[in-house]
């Protein structure tokens, strides 16, 4: 599967552990990108159906209107997939400053 | 009775509090905290009971009262902190922010009795949401949504911009449910052959 530039920082960010949708868009918007909700979802839904990422539920909370947050976890798959990424860039960026 | 006291510090480029030496909260890089943001993620996760004081760097003032740099005081503890911040692959290509001076000029703020109030946009008004937003993130959106609007408030946005970006939100979550359908940019379930 090839990997749009926010699938990459989508899966970056959960590599550190599992978040939900606004806690993603907080630290992608901390590294000075921006990712609105609406993209960071269908993102999020295109990643779990490939495989690369699992959701699971997590308890209401009266600050969100008893609404349940729904966290994202990498998968071993989602995980080699950045890595193969990474060392790619890597390689890249080595090759170009020679 | 021992003093509890609570810290708020810019340490290695990203907003925290600490308590007796650890970090208790982060609050991201970008904006420092407000008080009253303080005060409630400190009631969210039970850490007001006891506390005395929250201590703000009086540095961190520009002339409107708003907050801006504080000090950054170096201890061991700050320095496996940061140790365990830069093990995170997003934290590598960030400027670590590192000073040695002791925070000086501090400005000491009682805690009130009782939490500001905070109101919240009631789950009732976005009850005509359910039309528009696709089934399988509507409940999470909404919940993030309303989120949002608390944080907004607790930095001290006003009203007009955060109605505006939270319009922008539910026009982007529209828009990108609809263009993702009708481009079939979703993977598609494989075909099982059927062997006739």
């Amino acid at each position: 599967m090839n990997f749009t530039i926010n699938d990459l920082k989508v899966l970056s960010i959960l590599i550190s552990g599992d978040k939900y949708g606004l806690e993603i868009v907080q630290e992608i918007g901390e590294t000075g990108t921006t990712l609105f909700l609406g993209s960071l979802y269908n993102v999020l839904k295109k990643l779990e159906q490939s495989g690369f990422v699992k959701s699971y539920w997590g308890d209401g909370d009266d600050e969100r209107g008893g609404n349940r947050r729904k966290y994202y976890q990498i998968t071993a798959k989602g995980q080699e997939a950045v890595d193969e990424y990474r060392k790619a860039f890597t390689l890249m960026w080595s090759a170009a400053y020679l | 009775m021992k003093m509890k006291e609570v810290i708020v510090l810019k340490c290695y480029g990203e907003y925290v509090a600490f308590l007796d030496g650890e970090v208790i909260l982060r609050f991201g890089t970008k904006f420092p905290p407000s008080r009253e943001k303080v005060l409630h993620l400190l009631k969210k996760h039970n850490y007001l009971d006891g506390i005395n004081h929250i201590t703000i760097p009086i540095s961190a003032n520009d002339a409107k009262g708003n907050y801006q740099l504080p000090t950054i005081s170096y201890t061991p503890r700050l320095y496996n902190y940061k140790q365990k911040l830069e093990k995170q692959i997003h934290f590598e290509n960030k400027p670590i922010l590192f000073r040695q001076e002791p925070v000086m000029d501090d400005m000491r703020l009682k805690v009130p009795e009782e939490d500001p109030p905070v109101k919240l946009i009631k789950p009732n008004k976005l009850a005509s949401l359910r039309f528009l937003l696709p089934k399988a993130y509507r409940e999470e959106f909404i919940g993030d949504l309303i989120e949002m609007e608390l944080i907004l408030k607790a930095e001290g946005h006003p009203k007009w911009w955060i109605k505006f970006i939270m319009a922008l939100q539910i026009i982007n979550v529209v828009w990108h449910a609809a263009f993702f359908k009708w481009k079939e940019l979703f993977p598609r379930p494989e075909k099982k052959e059927i062997d006739k």
